[in-house]
């Protein structure tokens, strides 16, 4: 079977580009994504006046019980957005970490402007997890700054793998996958010893095998500018159109920019 | 024509290697000792002490001993001409090479190593260096390679009496090699029945048993009549008729119920655990369907004696109850403290199937208080009966999708290939009972995230997706995966957690899952088509023969079905 659809593999791999980019658009109902946005599948895209008339007329059809219906999906893909009062998770404070740089940084350091945070390991082998996070991770800084953002935000990407990741081997892999260290642009590694303590407070979704890691998910963590929780993206690689807009609503709470 | 030069050369290649193979010997050595042979990396030391053995041999029997020869295949050379040089070999002080010698003797030699005995006898006197569990472990090793070689011999069953009796604190291992390579003798080992009627009143049960069964071993007696066995009770007869009892209700199965009211008497009673140890297996080789026996199987499967539990755990299977006679009894014993008793009951439940709805809640319940510390097996008895009841079991949906969270407790401290299994096996229970709204996510995570070699868990994805229908339609890019090679396709089933064969020799794969969600998507997988149809051609590679040991659904009709269902 396998040699069978090898053989015209040329014309096969057009088919299925140009199919699943076709699809992805049906299936989010938004045509204004960009590249990287319609390969990541797409979450939060309440906001999308295409996505939300999609969404209407989707309620017209029939779906068996148990299935979401889109929006639904979309909302089980992303935490709501909490207003300033209604944030109450905050960023473990009691921890310190190591830059890829190798400068020591305590938790309350990393806040003052909003902060997208995110996770990986460099020994992952899943080509669809960790390098994917890396590289969305990177366009999005290249995002903020397209947007006059980069100073006023922090993007963070953490390693799940302290004793594996080394600073010089956290460099290493950001650079790889496209991430430009800035003092607002790291990545961050946690102490070994505490790691499991601090990623259960955080409540990141991974789970270890002794100190190794054995399962994770894709996480996307956006804090304000006080280390609160404002939304978190999951499941699948978020939407970066959608993480600025996100972005720059907590900017302009913490008055880093002006309203447009 | 460039494929079928890169064919033929594959075949040659592969026919050349099988001939380079088969010239060593290796075999001569029985297939365990070869095995070890081929893939044991002796230590300098041992290869020279391998060496000189060689040599010797060699120049006994005027053969040739080529030094650069690998030590593995010219040991095996050596060997053919006899059990001389492995005799020798028992003399050795290094305990890798006496045992290697021991199962070269009693597999491939057996009784053609007689002369070795002798020095067999001194190896279980004398066990040589080691710790004392290594020790123990070449002389459980030497008691079983004299009981193949020659167990009916008057000097062996002498010696393995007199160290059955010499000890009473013997290593387990030990004293069950004994016990048993005594009883294979047969009645030439009459000499050690005062010795293994000592053994009746061990504190084990296991050594118990194995002590009557080598007592009815070496008695002989013919085994009863059913009618004659059914007008005594088993209580009153000696400890070495009861084997052959035991033979008659094999024989007599199902016929010999009317025993099962005195076997449950006596398996319940405080008799000595020989005798309760006889009445569970007798209980099992009759089956039953009475409530009494039921319950106390259940009770004996819990008992903290690893052997009365296992026993007791072979009659719960053998049980023929009514659902509604059993299920509230094995709804309230899957809250049971001993875990074995658990995973006893979920087992029975799982027999029942459908009809074991009512014990949907004690599922939950137990699947709940699943943590770090349970095993896989335990975690798995509950899904699998879960399964086994279907939709009826929709209830157990949100406990499941609590489970498939990455952060669960039930992860902790796994193997990655563990945790896959689970999340697999999750994924496919949901597709049986019934897949909740909140099961989404993780059905995105498994078919959109996973990587290339997980295709346990794409396909468990990919089969739950399919219980949503059309609504699965967000899920569509990623079930070409499989189309496009991005993932393996390795062929699997989800029958039961633990075992990877399938016992109808049916098996599915990821790409076989994702042509079934496409075509349950009907037209919202119209997209999929141009994919479908180029699956759909015949494959002139494609063997459907219905003897292969694993079936595999054809994939063109798989697809043909498929752009049926959407285009209409």
């Amino acid at each position: 079977m396998a040699a069978r659809i090898g053989l015209p593999e040329r014309r096969f791999a057009n088919h299925l580009r140009w199919g699943i980019g076709l699809l992805l658009a049906g299936a989010m109902g938004c045509g204004s994504l960009s590249p990287d946005a319609r390969r990541a599948g797409g979450t939060g895209h309440e906001q999308c006046p295409s996505c939300v008339a999609t969404a209407r007329s989707q309620k017209t059809t029939t779906l068996p019980p148990g299935a979401p219906e889109t929006t639904e999906l979309q909302a089980m893909l992303a935490t709501p957005w909490l207003e300033p009062a209604r944030r109450t998770v905050v960023f473990p404070q009691h921890y310190q970490f190591t830059t890829q740089d190798g400068r020591r940084l305590r938790a309350g350091q990393l806040f003052g402007k909003p902060v997208a945070i995110s996770f990986f390991y460099s020994r992952c082998e899943n080509q669809n997890k960790c390098p994917l996070v890396a590289r969305t991770m990177a366009q999005l800084q290249a995002k903020l700054a397209g947007a006059g953002l980069e100073k006023k935000t922090s993007v963070c990407l953490m390693t799940y793998d302290p004793e594996f990741d080394t600073p010089e081997r956290l460099a290493s892999y950001g650079t790889s996958h496209g991430f430009v260290f800035t003092p607002n642009a790291m990545i961050l590694r946690p102490e070994p010893a505490v790691k499991r303590a601090f990623f259960r407070e955080l409540e990141a979704t991974v789970n270890f095998d002794r100190s190794d890691v054995n399962i994770h998910g894709i996480q996307l963590l956006l804090y304000d500018h006080r280390g609160y929780l404002a939304r978190s993206y999951h499941t699948l690689i978020w939407n970066n159109e959608v993480v600025l807009q996100d972005l720059r609503r907590l900017a302009v709470e913490g008055g880093m920019v002006g309203e447009r | 024509m460039r494929a079928y030069l890169v064919i033929g050369a594959a075949a040659l290649s592969i026919l050349f290697c099988k001939g380079a193979r088969a010239q060593i010997p290796l075999d001569v050595l029985g297939f365990p000792v070869a095995m070890e042979l081929k893939n044991q990396k002796f230590s300098p030391a041992q290869t020279e002490e391998l060496r000189g053995l060689l040599r010797r041999e060699s120049e006994r029997t005027g053969g040739r001993y080529d030094a650069a020869e690998p030590v593995p295949a010219a040991l095996a050379r050596a060997s053919q001409a006899g059990p001389n040089a492995l005799a020798e070999l028992l003399g050795s002080n290094d305990r890798y090479l006496r045992e290697l010698a021991l199962r070269a003797l009693a597999i491939k030699w057996g009784p053609g190593a007689k002369l070795a005995v002798p020095k067999i006898l001194d190896v279980i006197e004398a066990p040589g260096e080691g710790t004392p569990a290594e020790r123990d472990h070449t002389t459980a090793l030497a008691i079983r390679a004299v009981g193949r070689i020659a167990p009916r011999e008057y000097v062996v069953i002498n010696a393995l009496a007199v160290r059955l009796g010499r000890t009473t604190d013997l290593p387990p291992a030990m004293r069950l090699a004994l016990i048993e390579v005594l009883g294979q003798a047969g009645p030439s080992a009459r000499a050690a029945l005062p010795r293994l009627n000592v053994e009746l009143t061990n504190a084990s049960a296991q050594f118990q048993y194995a002590a009557l069964q080598a007592i009815g071993s070496i008695e002989a007696i013919d085994p009863p009549s059913l009618g004659d066995l059914l007008e005594k009770l088993p209580t009153r007869l000696p400890a070495s008729r009861l084997p052959a009892e035991l033979v008659t209700i094999r024989k007599a199965g199902g016929e010999a119920r009317a025993l099962v009211p005195d076997l449950v008497k006596v398996a319940a009673s405080d008799s000595p655990k020989y005798l309760q140890c006889w009445a569970l297996e007798a209980l099992a080789a009759a089956g039953s369907n009475d409530l009494c026996a039921f319950e106390l199987a259940l009770k004996r499967a819990a008992s903290e004696d690893a052997f009365v539990s296992q026993l007791a755990t072979q009659v719960l299977a053998r049980i023929e109850l009514k659902a509604e006679q059993a299920v509230p009894v094995l709804s309230q014993s899957l809250s049971h403290s001993n875990v074995s008793i658990r995973l006893s009951c979920a087992a029975a439940v799982k027999r029942f199937g459908p009809a074991a709805a009512a014990a949907t809640g004690s599922l939950i319940r137990a699947l709940e208080n699943c943590g770090a510390q349970s095993s896989e097996d335990e975690i798995g008895a509950y899904l699998e009966a879960l399964k086994s009841i279907g939709p009826a079991a929709a209830s157990a949906g949100e406990t499941i999708v609590a489970l498939l969270d990455e952060r669960a407790s039930i992860f902790q401290d796994r193997a990655k290939y563990q945790v896959h299994h689970l999340r697999g096996f999750m994924l496919a229970t949901l597709a049986e009972i019934g897949v909740p709204k909140s099961a989404w996510p993780h059905i995105l995570d498994s078919l959109a995230n996973t990587g290339r070699r997980s295709a346990y868990v794409f396909a468990a994805g990919a089969r739950a997706a399919a219980q949503l229908g059309p609504a699965a339609k967000a899920a569509l890019p990623y079930l070409l995966k499989p189309m496009t090679r991005e993932i393996s396709d390795n062929v699997l089933t989800f029958e039961t957690y633990s075992s990877h064969q399938s016992s109808t020799r049916e098996y599915t794969n990821c790409l076989i899952e994702s042509i079934r969600a496409l075509a349950r998507m009907g037209g919202e997988a119209r997209s999929a088509l141009p994919f479908l149809q180029e699956l759909s051609k015949p494959d002139p590679f494609a063997r459907d023969n219905p003897n292969r040991l694993m079936r595999l659904p054809n994939v063109a009709e798989e697809a043909r079905n498929a752009i049926k269902a959407i285009e209409s």
